[in-house]
């Protein structure tokens, strides 16, 4: 009887999916590429000093980023007193030239 | 106090005792005979800056939940000590890691070649000790293994690797064959030998939870786990109830979609491509949850000294029960699938054997281990997090084989589900961290954590802010000679049998090379 509960022929559907011919979506807590956003940025350091591998770089001027040392971890979200650094949900981030993946903001 | 032992400590389920360097062997094989213990570790640590010797440091483990180190001083001035090899052959492999990280000669040791290091590494230069700085250049010397060889007519050399036909990591086998039957495999591994425990020591703990994290990519949160218990053991910090709930979850997590994984590696390796594409939907349904939950597929940044970051709320909790509920349901499929086909079971059964002797002198962990017998899980019998608080079941099987591994890793994912349910149900509402403020000096901690290859160990001696000496253990350690042992014992194993021993023990290279 416990037979019929079984998924058996009823396991109908795509499990894959059309990426990268559609785009994905990830989930609303994905941690992707670092954004700043410049108009909330005092340019504090707060983040650059937190950061694990030290990819964070903050001048006077801007923030730069080194998204080849970035691992993710969201320290620098956790540690900005103006809530101006956030992991966006970028995640598209190869490149073929090395210096690509230093950002400024 | 017997003759012999210069010091001993107790303290809650741990003894400490520090012998006469003449003493360590015999003390060593008395607790690992008379006690049935386990070798954890065993390693040294470079304290000449202030006790003026190297000292090693055996870990045994006993049941229920005891845990005996025994330590020795080694002089400054040409290291060496008694090999334990000889009597508790578990030891080979950290003996001859010592003698290349350290320099400290293990004398009467079987078999006293080159391990851990990559070949052109010089033999005088050992990169754990003191002097040598974390980002040394190490000079290049000409260097060559010397492999066992086996002569005669009609024996052939296979040599495989480093690099191979899948996107994997890099490690070399020498199989000696006469035919289709293999008479000898040898592993050489350590090309990606990254200096972890050296670069441990120059970071800060914060820090050190980041690098804990990749030690080993797909075990990446039961390695922290033990990273932050063994901190927290130091600073003599308890986490909070919610904090010990969440990482049982996320343990768990961890073990469902590494089995599935395993699973799915056997059925294809066995060419059953439809089985092995539903438990690879299993594992990409889990893996897609945890980025859901955390925001990481591979569920890192969650974990931190004195507890975790990321709580599950409500609705995340309800996704993951939605997600068990159709995990069992699809487990149950596709154990009808497998169990009845005879085009697996014609190549699981009987391949790559592992008798119960053999397990217990390797000091076998995980599932392989449990597949041949041995009754042995730290999550029940040295618990942690949230283990003693929910009730499951160890699973264990007494053939030894393929067949045996994979009923093992069936076995678990039901129990891991089950435990993710109790979790779930009896979560308390507390905070999920609290703050560690001082972490003393000079202190040691250590913590196993049943990682889903096997338990992972990480000791700690720790220093100004930082690990003055870090310890890791990965359970593919253990596991890499089993694969020599399977494939050469049993009921001889041909060069394609090679493939499906490996899928079933599927062990780590990033986690052995540190």
């Amino acid at each position: 009887m416990f037979k019929i509960l079984k998924l058996g022929r009823f396991k109908k559907g795509i499990i894959t999916t059309k990426y990268p011919n559609e785009p994905y979506r990830p989930g609303e807590n994905y941690k992707g590429m670092p954004v700043v956003d410049p108009a909330h940025c005092n340019k504090v350091g707060a983040c650059a000093k937190v950061c694990p591998t030290g990819a964070i770089n903050v001048t006077s001027t801007e923030v730069i980023i080194d998204i080849g040392s970035c691992i993710f971890c969201g320290a620098c979200e956790k540690a900005c007193p103006h809530n101006a650094i956030k992991l966006s949900q970028k995640f598209e981030l190869s490149t073929k030239v090395k210096e690509h993946l230093k950002v400024a903001f | 106090m017997g003759s012999g032992i210069k010091s001993c400590d107790v303290k809650d389920n741990q003894i400490f005792i520090l012998l006469e360097k003449d003493t360590f062997p015999e003390v060593a094989f008395k607790i690992y005979k008379n006690y049935d213990a386990t070798l954890d570790t065993l390693h040294a640590s470079d304290e000449r800056e202030f006790q003026d010797n190297f000292r090693i440091y055996a870990l045994f483990s006993v049941k229920p939940d005891l845990f005996i180190t025994i330590a020795t001083n080694v002089d400054r001035i040409n290291p060496s000590f008694r090999s334990l090899t000889p009597q508790i052959y578990s030891a080979n492999w950290y003996e001859r890691e010592i003698r290349e990280m350290f320099g400290i000669e293990p004398v009467t040791h079987p078999d006293p070649r080159p391990l851990v290091l990559y070949d052109n590494w010089p033999v005088d230069f050992h990169p754990l000790r003191k002097d040598v700085e974390w980002n040394a250049t190490v000079p290049s010397a000409k260097t060559e293994y010397p492999f066992k060889r086996v002569n005669g007519e009609g024996t052939l050399e296979i040599p495989v690797g480093p690099v191979h036909a899948g996107i994997i990591e890099p490690g070399h086998f020498r199989f000696s064959v006469a035919g289709e039957p293999i008479i000898n495999l040898e592993i050489r591994l350590g090309y990606v030998h990254k200096g972890i425990e050296k670069l441990s020591e120059t970071m800060p703990y914060q820090t050190g939870v980041f690098l804990a994290e990749r030690i080993s990519g797909d075990n990446s949160f039961s390695h922290v786990t033990a990273y932050c218990q063994a901190v927290e053991k130091i600073a003599n910090v308890d986490v909070p109830g919610r904090a010990k709930y969440l990482r049982t979850v996320f343990l768990e997590l961890e073990r469902l979609y590494n089995l599935c994984r395993d699973i799915a590696g056997i059925a294809l390796v066995t060419s059953y491509n439809v089985g092995a594409m539903h438990a690879y939907i299993m594992q990409e349904q889990i893996m897609q949850l945890n980025e859901t939950l955390t925001g990481s597929r591979l569920l890192r940044g969650i974990n931190s000294v004195g507890g975790v970051k990321i709580d599950i709320s409500w609705g995340g909790i309800n996704k993951i029960k939605e997600l068990l509920i159709l995990l069992k349901r699809e487990m149950d499929d596709f154990v009808n699938l497998v169990s009845n086909l005879p085009s697996l079971l014609d190549r699981t059964q009987n391949t790559g054997i592992l008798t119960k002797t053999v397990a217990r002198d390797l000091n076998l962990v995980g599932p392989v281990a449990r597949a041949s017998g041995i009754d042995r899980d730290v999550r029940r019998d040295h618990p942690y997090a949230a283990y003693s608080d929910l009730t499951f079941k160890v699973v264990t099987q007494q053939r030894g084989d393929v067949q045996g591994r994979f009923n093992v890793k069936i076995g678990e994912i039901y129990e891991s589900i089950n435990i993710i349910e109790q979790a779930l149900a009896k979560m308390p509402d507390t905070t999920i961290a609290v703050e560690v403020k001082e972490i003393p000096k000079g202190k040691i901690g250590f913590s196993l954590v049943e990682a889903p290859r096997g338990e992972a160990i990480h000791w700690i001696y720790s220093g100004e802010g930082r690990p003055f000496r870090h310890k890791i253990r990965d359970p593919s350690f253990c596991n890499w000679l089993a694969m020599e042992a399977a494939v050469i014992g049993g009921a001889g194993n041909i060069v394609p049998d090679f493939p499906l021993i490996n899928k079933s023990m599927n062990l780590s290279y990033s986690g052995n090379d540190l």
